[in-house]
């Protein structure tokens, strides 16, 4: 039998996927978005994405490489975080930063198993410490043209969403996305 | 499957069979092969569903805090309270002096909260001025709230708020969710 023409369509449609395809990203934590009906597409670009767990822990992430360069840069001479190369190398590989400026150091200069593997204790947010702010803020800061997606679990309690919406409205920050999936 | 082109019989070996021209084509199958491993990798790789999201532009907190939605007209509004375990009551009534019986049951599906939100509005005395307040307890989910807003952008209300209960409130549904399901 003659392989040439199946040949040619294997390669067409690998072709076609190896171009189509974006591929999935390492997510720190697993999150299970609520469905809607809303069809807006979430951008890959001028978005930084606050995920908040079902237990209420935060994590901040940003998917564009370019975007999230700037971000860390801003963010390192914001908070003093003093990062070294190696660990700014660490911290553009993970998706969404889940440990505050306190631990941080630790946990970038941490394997890439290892960082796997430990249990994260989220970007604190609450009334005494709104380190979180400071991360959207830097996030702003470095992306003016950002926007703020705020991705919420089915299970996340509203007071952990509504300790973030009270926090963002003090320092001016009104609008959001919602991430949610297609029904 | 595949036809192997069959080597030549015989005990010829040597480079005596290549010499003939036009001889055979070369054998696809390990080819095809590949393809379509590639190409079951990229496919599985691949995050089709992208994520939708919603925007969501929360009220900006001024200073000078001017209580907006007691001055529109009670019957221009409906208010939404959404409590632990997926149950949701709405009521229709002053800030001020609701109480436990005002409380309606009702359900997140098409036939519970966004038939009442329709019959309200119809019987609003101003449609265009028809405003949804939200709000959502500390038992809440954040499913609750995307699927509150998700009936907003179903039924077209473009006026809603997301609002805190007020003490008087509270008490009620704290009263209210007391009470078994159903009654």
């Amino acid at each position: 039998m003659d392989m040439t023409a199946m040949c040619d369509v294997a390669f067409l449609l690998l072709t076609f996927f190896i171009m189509t395809s974006s591929f999935r990203s390492e997510e720190a934590v697993s999150i299970n978005t609520p469905s809607s009906v809303s069809n807006l597409k979430v951008e890959e670009t001028g978005i930084g994405t606050v995920s908040i767990t079902p237990e209420g822990k935060y994590y901040f992430g940003v998917t564009d490489p370019i975007e999230k360069r700037k971000f860390l840069n801003t963010l390192n001479t914001n908070l003093k975080m003093n990062l070294d190369d190696a660990e700014k190398k660490a911290f553009l590989e993970v998706a969404e930063i889940g440990v505050g400026k306190d631990r941080i150091k630790s946990y970038l200069s941490l394997s890439k198993g290892d960082r796997e593997k430990a249990v994260l204790p989220g970007i604190p947010l609450d009334s005494t410490n709104t380190e979180l702010i400071d991360w959207v803020r830097a996030y702003a800061e470095a992306n003016p043209s950002g926007q703020l997606a705020i991705r919420g679990d089915v299970k996340t309690q509203y007071p952990a969403v509504k300790i973030l919406f009270d926090e963002l409205a003090k320092v001016k920050f009104y609008k959001f996305r919602l991430i949610t999936k297609g029904e | 499957m595949a036809e192997v082109q069959v080597k030549e019989s015989g005990g010829k070996k040597g480079g005596k069979v290549r010499s003939k021209k036009g001889g055979g084509k070369p054998d696809m199958t390990p080819m095809v092969d590949l393809g379509f491993l590639l190409l079951t990798f990229f496919i599985f790789t691949t995050t089709f569903s992208k994520p939708n999201m919603m925007k969501l532009n929360m009220p900006e907190k001024t200073d000078e805090k001017k209580p907006e939605m007691t001055e529109s007209k009670v019957s221009n509004t409906i208010t939404i309270v959404m409590g632990k375990e997926d149950r949701i009551f709405w009521y229709q009534k002053p800030l001020t002096d609701v109480t436990v019986d005002d409380l309606v049951e009702t359900d997140y599906s098409a036939a519970g909260i966004r038939a009442e939100i329709n019959k309200k509005r119809a019987s609003a005395i101003d449609t265009s001025k028809f405003t949804v307040i939200i709000k959502p307890t500390n038992e809440a989910t954040f499913e609750n709230t995307v699927d509150i807003l998700d009936e907003m952008e179903i039924t077209g209300n473009k006026r809603f708020a997301i609002v805190d209960l007020m003490p008087q409130e509270l008490q009620a549904y704290e009263e209210r969710i007391a009470r078994p399901k159903g009654q």
